[in-house]
């Protein structure tokens, strides 16, 4: 048998129409869209029906009619019980129809159905993530579905193909036996080039493709999670930050295009104003006053406050971390892919989400400063002079009476907790007058003397507030225990303090040179307001004071290590697709196209310079020549002129001796057909020699044919119009 | 006449100059041929409408992912075309049928095709033929994969409907390749003239009635006798039992042995077509049908010497390719409009004429009257 039969090529289209069901599932099984144990089961019985698909042609075609009915049912209650949420229900529900076409035996049109559904999963997770896994799902639906419509192409061209069992006595192995008997790798190859010539039109066609304004664009559907990382909510717990540490997942990435950017970058998330015995937390009117603003780009150039530096960050942000977004403490601007509403917590230059990202948040900052200085808030002049506020810091309830910037000063009350106080700014050697400089380097020292750094710290039991017992205690600690402390210390010593919440430093990667800032990167350090610069950032616990310097700096110092390894190519792989296509935009195509421009001035000035040396050459040797009166050096050149236009003039006579015969020999045939149509020559008699050479010509072989077929059929022509 | 190879193309590289084919390829990119369309099939026409639907929200959101989806579908769009059009380059066709064509009676209609191209196969292809007097057209399709420099023949049983010029057509060439997303079509490529003949109908004919009966040695008439006559150049259809060995052999080309009929009763036809005559035209179709069944069959019993319609050249019936002749006579005849040519003519006491009879029925006649009826 020379091809495959009709039903097992029915065999192969239904498979490939579930590989690319597969696929579309596979890629679903990601989003958060509340149908986790659908997409499970979707995947389980697409799979079991792949292994053994007589199974599924064993179901009684009366559960396919009786099916539709039910599905109906479950989609219009899911869709009710949505609550007027339109995205998850309309996703469940094509899985539902997905895994309803995926399971039958099915006819190409209904293949089509399947493709259409599953192009329409394809589409929306690839929206909805943003993920570098659509690529890899496009890469391998295309050629599928590819496939796929061929078959059913293929099908559709033999009608009796559809009808009868497919996988009656099916085996695995013996589908394979047979496609590998009838293999051909021409056509095999040819595919792959067809794919691979479809992939580079596709580049070609995303490259080109005219972009606008996403200022003018339509809000797009987000996911959103449900919940963040502990510690970076309004309410920061002691050991909340710690938790996060012992987690290596990747929490976002920095792109940097910044001329020297710093080895241990601060990124700044939450500001922490109000203490109480337990922990910090957002006091409420830093809460409650804020701007809401729904744009994509958001400018934060107020008076004196501008930042000259206009280097690009673009921070890719993992899903489910934090609703507040990491920056530095100055910048000149944030732009986003889409529009986003913004919360503006103008008090303490923090800016959040309005809901927590479920997927990757792509941020570009322009401007951004590391020199630790936060400008002063608008509301922060009180704070100038304030002595600090005693209050019962056992529980938040202080904040009834107490409110910001007030709660930037307050300290923990009571006789103990005083004392406890008393006697740490005693040993830190403060005195009166002294500048704020000196009181959080002094308090530093003190915090630090004689403690190292402990995950797991143990406090004694007492009376005293907690923080203050750590203090008295002198065991080691952790930062969310030095910054709490330093705060209260601070306060007392008279200098405002809060506490901040974010990520430091982060991994460099040396494949595509950006940080990867992991979850152990979570920190807490601290804030003080210096009548004269604003809110200076001072980070209290060990190891983490000292200044890095640049990422050149520290790598030759070797004080930051590249992270070379698998893990960190295969994370720069993300990188690349954020850059190359989640952040594509008309700027790039300007770049792109500046690009080409000087590659093309490039070409053309070296042709010139080529052809001006060549130029200069030949008068060196004229003048040669006419000097000294030899011709040799002019007879050189003149070779070489001669050799590359013969070599030239070669090619072209054989490109054209090669010419294919098939295509004159149409040409010319077609030429007497007409000839014959248009004077009736058929009628006429064999035996007139006009005829017979145009006939010859037309239906002959070429060996039959005259010498010069053209100028015969010319003559011919001639011939048959003079009058008899 | 050297074989005949009517192959016909799509035309797209009609030139000699490889430059001028690239020209014209990318002119009938804009402009297509004469004949050749590209339309959306119901799946491309979803495509398409997808496809809208993909831009419009990639350009109203600026989500590069909905882009790289446009970009895809689009390419998906254009490689389809071009894969189409590689499907039809470098495949040519011909249509080739059998000599002889009868009204009701199925004949074979071949038409082969032939992939030149060097490297890639051809698929899925359509061919619609059909007849310019018959009602709708008939799909042959190429079952499988033709590849590079290979030929398939694929088969057709045309039925004629009736007698006559006949245009036996293929109307053109369908494809779908590769994707099902576009429908290529190639219209009005091919078209050969065959005579039907007349269909062979029932009849009644008391042949042993009349006639002249031949005696052996009074008449030195060819037949199937084993007195020589002469020989003469074998002819298609003459039985091999005829060859004359030794003379083939001396002469180095067939010769047929020509002997004398011993006993024998032949008839001569002799068919007006006159409109005077044949005022119902359905009439004149039965009698068409009955001179040509009847010469078949007397041709058959070695008992026809001549047929002739008049107004043509009268065919002296001696080898099968005379009769034929007679067929192709009566497949193209038509009622003239002239006189009755009959008269006048010098009756012959064997020949046979046909004359209508009551209700649509023929009569055939002889001196001694009536002695056949359809």
């Amino acid at each position: 048998m020379d091809r495959l039969e009709q039903r097992e090529l029915s065999a192969v289209r239904w498979l490939l129409g579930q590989a690319v069901l597969l696929v579309a599932l596979s890629g679903s099984y990601f989003l958060q869209l509340g149908a986790d144990l659908l997409i499970t089961v979707a995947i389980v019985m697409v799979l079991v029906a792949c292994l053994i698909p007589r199974m599924v042609e064993s179901i009684p075609g009366v559960l396919w009619r009786i099916l539709p009915g039910f599905l109906l049912i479950a989609i219009v209650t899911d869709f009710l019980l949505a609550g007027g949420d339109l995205l998850a229900p309309l996703f469940r529900m094509v899985i539902l129809l997905s895994l309803y076409r995926g399971m039958q035996i099915r006819t190409p049109r209904e293949d089509l159905q399947l493709l259409l559904l599953s192009l329409f999963l394809l589409i929306v997770t690839g929206v909805l993530s943003q993920e570098v896994t659509f690529a890899v799902q496009l890469l391998a639906f295309a050629p599928a579905a590819m496939g796929l419509l061929f078959a059913v192409n293929l099908a559709g061209q033999d009608h009796d193909s559809t009808k009868g069992p497919v996988f009656k006595g099916f085996r695995w192995a013996q589908l394979l036996y047979r496609i590998r008997q009838r293999f051909d790798y021409r056509t095999f190859y040819s595919g792959i080039l067809l794919f691979l010539a479809m992939t580079g039109m596709s580049l070609l066609f995303f490259i080109l493709m005219p972009r606008f304004d996403i200022g003018a664009a339509l809000p797009f559907p987000r996911l959103k999670a449900s919940t963040s990382l502990s510690g970076f909510t309004d309410r920061v717990e002691y050991g909340d930050v710690v938790s996060i540490l012992e987690d290596d997942g990747i929490a976002m990435r920095v792109d940097v295009e910044a001329p020297d950017p710093p080895a241990r970058p601060y990124w700044r998330m939450l500001v922490l104003d109000a203490y109480y015995d337990g922990g910090f937390l957002v006091s409420p009117r830093v809460a409650r006053e804020h701007r809401e603003v729904d744009h994509y780009r958001f400018e934060f150039t107020h008076r004196d406050h501008g930042v000259s530096d206009q280097s690009v960050w673009t921070i890719y942000f993992e899903g489910s971390v934090s609703s507040y977004l990491p920056a530095s403490e100055r910048f000149n601007e944030l732009r986003f892919n889409n529009r986003t509403t913004l919360h503006l917590h103008d008090l303490t230059r923090v800016h959040q989400a309005d809901e927590v990202n479920a997927t990757t948040l792509s941020l570009r900052y322009t401007g951004m400063q590391f020199d630790g200085v936060v400008p002063f808030g608008i509301d922060d002049d009180p704070l100038l002079g304030m002595p600090p506020v005693y209050v019962d810091t056992s529980g938040p309830g202080y904040l009834k009476d107490v409110a910001y910037p007030v709660t930037q000063v307050a300290v923990p009350g009571g006789v103990v907790n005083q004392r406890i106080i008393g006697n740490a700014l005693d040993q830190a050697g403060l005195r009166d007058g002294m500048p704020v400089g000196e009181i959080t380097e002094r308090l530093v020292d003190f915090l630090q003397a004689g403690r190292g750094y402990s995950l797991q710290s143990r406090i004694p039991d007492g009376e005293a507030d907690h923080l203050l017992r750590w203090i008295e205690s002198g065991r080691p600690g952790h930062c969310e225990l030095y910054a709490g402390a330093f705060v209260l210390l601070s306060r007392s010593a008279g200098v405002p303090a809060r506490m901040v919440t974010g990520f430091v430093g982060g991994d460099w990667n040396g494949f595509e040179n950006y940080y990867m800032v992991r979850h152990r990167n979570a920190h807490a350090w601290c804030e003080v307001l210096d009548p004269q610069r604003g809110w200076v950032r001072v980070d209290p616990t060990p190891g983490y004071g000292l200044d890095q310097g640049s990422i050149d700096d520290a790598l030759a110092g070797g004080r930051l290590s590249i992270d070379r390894t698998f893990g960190a190519y295969l994370d720069s792989l993300r990188i690349l697709w954020f850059r190359r296509v989640i952040q594509f935009d008309q700027s790039d195509q300007e770049e792109m196209a500046e690009l080409a421009k000087s590659a093309g001035l490039k070409g053309f000035s070296w042709f010139k310079d080529m052809l001006g040396r060549l130029k200069k050459r030949w008068e060196k040797d004229v003048e040669f020549v006419s000097t000294t009166g030899n011709w040799m050096e002019v007879v050189k050149d003149g070779a070489l002129v001669i050799v590359f236009c013969a070599g030239i003039l070669t090619t072209g006579f054989f490109l054209i001796r090669n010419r294919r015969v098939a295509h004159f020999e149409s040409r010319v045939r077609k030429q007497a057909g007409r000839l014959l149509r248009e004077r009736d020559l058929r009628g006429l008699s064999p035996g007139v020699p006009e005829v017979e050479v145009v006939e010859r010509i037309r239906y002959g072989p070429v060996s039959a044919w005259p010498d010069d077929p053209i100028r015969r059929i010319r003559e011919s022509r001639k011939a048959v119009n003079q009058p008899l | 006449m050297a074989e005949k190879l009517d192959w016909a193309d799509p035309g797209y590289f009609s030139g000699e100059s490889r430059i001028g084919n690239s020209v014209r390829v990318l002119v009938q990119l804009i402009r297509p041929p004469r004949g050749h369309r590209t339309l959306p099939t119901k799946t491309g026409s979803m495509l398409i409408l997808v496809t809208i639907g993909v831009g419009t929200a990639a350009f109203n959101s600026g989500q590069n992912i909905l882009y790289l989806a446009l970009s895809m579908f689009l390419s998906t769009i254009l490689v389809s075309g071009l894969l189409s059009w590689l499907n039809f380059k470098g495949c040519r066709w011909k249509l080739d049928c059998g000599r002889h064509f009868r009204v009701g009676e199925p004949s074979p209609v071949y038409l082969e095709i032939e992939n030149t191209k060097r490297y890639l196969p051809t698929y899925a292809l359509t061919f619609l033929t059909g007849t310019k007097n018959g009602d709708g057209t008939h799909e042959l399709s190429l079952p499988e994969r033709l590849d590079p420099g290979r030929r398939k023949r694929m088969d057709w049983e045309f039925v004629p409907v009736r007698r006559g010029r006949e245009s036996i057509q293929l109307k053109g060439m369908v494809s779908c390749y590769p994707f099902g997303f576009l429908r290529k079509s190639i219209s009005d490529s091919y078209t050969r003239e065959v005579t039907v003949w007349p269909a062979r109908i029932p009849y009644q004919f008391s042949g042993n009635k009349a006639g002249r009966r031949w005696q052996y040695g009074k008449h030195r008439r060819k037949g199937d006798g084993v007195e020589l006559i002469s020989l003469r150049d074998y002819r298609s259809g003459d039985s091999l039992r005829r060859i004359h060995w030794k003379a083939t052999a001396r002469l180095g080309k067939l010769q047929t042995r020509e002997t004398e009929q011993e006993h024998h009763q032949a008839f001569s036809i002799l068919v007006d077509p006159s409109r005077n005559l044949w005022t119902n035209q359905e009439q004149f179709e039965r009698m068409c049908s009955f001179a040509g069944t009847l010469a078949e069959d007397l041709y058959q019993h070695d008992q026809l010497q001549s047929a002739h319609v008049l107004g043509l050249k009268r065919v002296a019936v001696g080898a099968i390719e005379d009769l034929y002749t007679f067929l192709d006579q009566l497949g193209s005849l038509d009622r003239n409009g002239g006189e009755d040519a009959a008269t006048g003519m010098e009756p012959s006491p064997v020949t046979v004429r046909f004359i209508p009879g009551p209700d649509g029925t023929v009569l055939a006649r002889m001196e001694e009257g009536i002695l056949g009826q359809a």
